[in-house]
């Protein structure tokens, strides 16, 4: 948890509602992203309003009530937050259809930073994340085209949300920078697989999202490529898969019990 | 470090350590690392060996996080009301999990891992954070040094939370070596039932080997609910998200600055938040 | 109504350096008045003005949480037990 909220998206919740006129802000977001504005709201005296979809993890639910923000649930995708969102009182900075400015955050930011870290040697460089809107992916992919850096984009998506309309580039209304742009597909129990295995390996802890990118990222290093796989976010709010995709290491009935005894549990998925 | 504006009194200076910011999300990551580092180098922790130590939390994820990037097994002690949100996060590293009786609280839990080392010798190693002085030499070399480095000669006021000692003994006599009049101050919750997790009230638990109140120049008791209020406030007006002990630990600043303006002074605070409230996200289960 | 009462160890000089004790009472908040009234001291540590467990406090029915039931209104059953538990390590 190297930033503020623990993700990608402090990096530009910031600049972005210091930028903002306006002291209501509404965005549309899910997770990580909705995490990094409720932060940055507070010693900003912004006024903030998370239109989520119902469908976010219930620990980050728990974490973003916590927050001096209004928080609006939308039954359904994603892509639901939108025209609910564009309803309530207080300028838009960011929704699944309005990824401009978190896009040109991420170029200047992000982006910068890794064009500056990247050797320019006329080699191409892949760029694996999760896809989400592309803002992410495509703005940090903006700052190596405009530093006229060979780069590739490589999104990851869940398989299980296939419905994720991805066509020539074109994510969400927001199209890919010019270069080759793939989205791959990953299954959750393969990323869940990927998460196990950076902790336990690394001792790295991260989210679905970011453990699909580094199994895609792996595989594109493996045939020699120069691959950076965006970590997004930490880890350490994603419990709810483990017990959904980790079986069951729950233990009961040592509750009060004689501490003589202790129970032993292995963790193992 | 951040300047808290929100809970500085007009004239002083709260300035916050957040601890969160490391790879393992708390404070423990710098003791964790060096207890596992100095046994390294004293042959005390050999390939194959288990580390094991007690502990509710932050030190756990810490060691289960080193642990596993340094190849060894981590085998943890902790009283058995853990949050299932921890149980899964040192799951997933790898970690095996010992409980004990949750009535004892982490006191329960030291004596459980004493017996269990005490049965395999040679099976464990203790790291023992109470008592080991690697604990407070990570703060010694580390967070002091990123403080001067940070404040430099402004600094009038050091405050953090008391739970193995460490974070305040280290830091503390750091500092103390590096201007003599820096006044050093311990948090620990008023009461022995407290609800202050990370801290300890030394009087009625068992007392940290490291711990020698000589460096402290004056301990603060810091009630549950001034802790709890604090850490909603640091929410509110900072969009800190903080642990109830980084809470009390603000409390306390912000009392001490308030006292040293009171008589004239002009106090500049930094205090250790040591982690953030992620760690305490609890998901009722199904 | 004889309800067993575990008591954490830092509460336990309150009770004697007893980790049980027996009270009388229907409802969790009649077993924590009635610990109260036995062990003086003890109730100003686990209960605020009105009488309800302070949000540090955790009090178990039978291995459940009692704000997941009828909080301090949930009725409890003669012979059964009934622990207090501080919400340090985990949960809230």
């Amino acid at each position: 948890m190297m930033l503020p909220s623990g993700s990608a998206y402090d990096r530009i919740a910031g600049p972005l509602l210091a930028a903002c006129d306006d002291d209501r802000v509404v965005i549309a977001a899910s997770g990580s992203p909705a995490l990094a504005f409720a932060a940055a709201a507070a010693p900003l005296k912004k006024k903030l309003t998370v239109v989520v979809p119902d469908k976010t993890l219930p620990e980050h639910l728990d974490l973003l009530g916590r927050y001096a923000v209004e928080v609006v649930r939308v039954p359904g995708e994603l892509e639901k937050t939108h025209a609910v969102a564009s309803t309530i009182e207080g300028t838009l900075l960011v929704s699944p259809k309005k990824p401009e400015l978190a896009r040109a955050a991420f170029s200047s930011s992000l982006g910068a930073e890794l064009v500056e870290m990247i050797d320019d040697d006329g080699e191409k460089t892949v760029l694996v994340s999760p896809l989400n809107g592309g803002e992410l992916l495509f703005g940090v992919a903006d700052a190596f085209v405009a530093a006229g850096r060979p780069v590739e984009t490589v999104g990851t998506v869940r398989c299980e949300q296939a419905e994720v309309s991805v066509q020539d580039g074109v994510v969400r209304g927001s199209s890919a920078p010019k270069g080759a742009t793939r989205v791959v597909c990953v299954l959750d129990p393969e990323a869940y697989e990927t998460r196990i295995e950076l902790a336990r390996k690394e001792g790295i802890l991260v989210g679905m999202g970011s453990a699909a990118a580094a199994r895609v990222a792996r595989d594109e290093a493996s045939e020699g490529a120069r691959v950076i796989s965006i970590v997004v976010d930490a880890g350490d709010r994603y419990f709810s898969v483990d017990r959904k995709f980790g079986g069951s290491r729950e233990h009961h009935g040592n509750h009060g019990s004689n501490s003589d005894a202790p129970q032993e549990v292995h963790g193992g998925a | 470090m951040a300047r808290l504006r929100s809970v500085e009194p007009e004239g002083a200076e709260v300035w916050a350590k957040l601890e969160f910011l490391n790879p393992g999300g708390s404070v423990k990551d710098r003791p964790a690392l060096n207890l596992i580092q100095a046994a390294e180098k004293s042959g005390e922790l050999r390939p194959g060996m288990s580390i094991i130590d007690s502990t509710s939390g932050n030190t756990g994820v810490a060691l289960a996080l080193y642990g596993a990037a340094r190849g060894y097994e981590v085998t943890l002690v902790m009283p058995e009301n853990v949050s299932s949100a921890r149980k899964s996060m040192l799951s997933t590293f790898g970690a095996k999990i010992i409980y004990s009786d949750p009535m004892d609280g982490s006191d329960g839990a030291i004596e459980l891992v004493r017996k269990i080392v005490e049965e395999q010798p040679g099976r464990y190693f203790y790291t023992n954070q109470y008592n080991n002085e690697a604990n407070w030499r990570a703060h010694h070399d580390g967070t002091a040094e990123e403080i001067i480095e940070a404040l430099g000669d402004r600094i009038t006021h050091f405050v953090a939370g008391i739970g193995t000692s460490g974070t305040v003994m280290g830091t503390g006599r750091r500092l103390r070596a590096f201007r003599d009049d820096i006044e050093v101050i311990g948090v620990e919750p008023d009461d022995e039932f407290h609800g202050l997790e990370g801290l300890k009230y030394i009087e009625t638990s068992i007392r940290p080997g490291i711990y020698d109140r000589s460096v402290l120049t004056r301990t603060f008791f810091c009630p549950t609910d001034a802790g709890w209020d604090s850490a909603e406030a640091l929410v509110r007006d900072e969009g800190l998200l903080v642990g109830h002990s980084a809470g009390a630990v603000v409390h306390a600043a912000k009392t001490i600055a308030e006292e040293a303006l009171a008589a004239g002074k002009k106090p500049v605070v930094v205090a250790v938040l040591p982690d953030h409230a992620s760690r305490y996200v609890e998901v009722r289960e199904s | 109504m004889a309800i067993t009462v575990r008591i954490p160890t830092p509460l336990r000089k309150f009770t004697e350096g007893h980790d049980k004790v027996e009270v009388q009472g229907e409802t969790i908040k009649a077993v924590l008045a009635s610990l109260t009234a036995a062990h003086p001291g003890i109730g100003e540590r686990i209960c605020d003005e009105n009488g309800a467990p302070k949000r540090f406090v955790n009090v178990y029915y039978k291995d459940e949480d009692i704000r997941f039931l009828d909080n301090v209104d949930t009725k409890v059953e003669d012979g059964t037990e009934v622990s207090i538990v501080p919400a340090i390590a985990g949960g809230r």
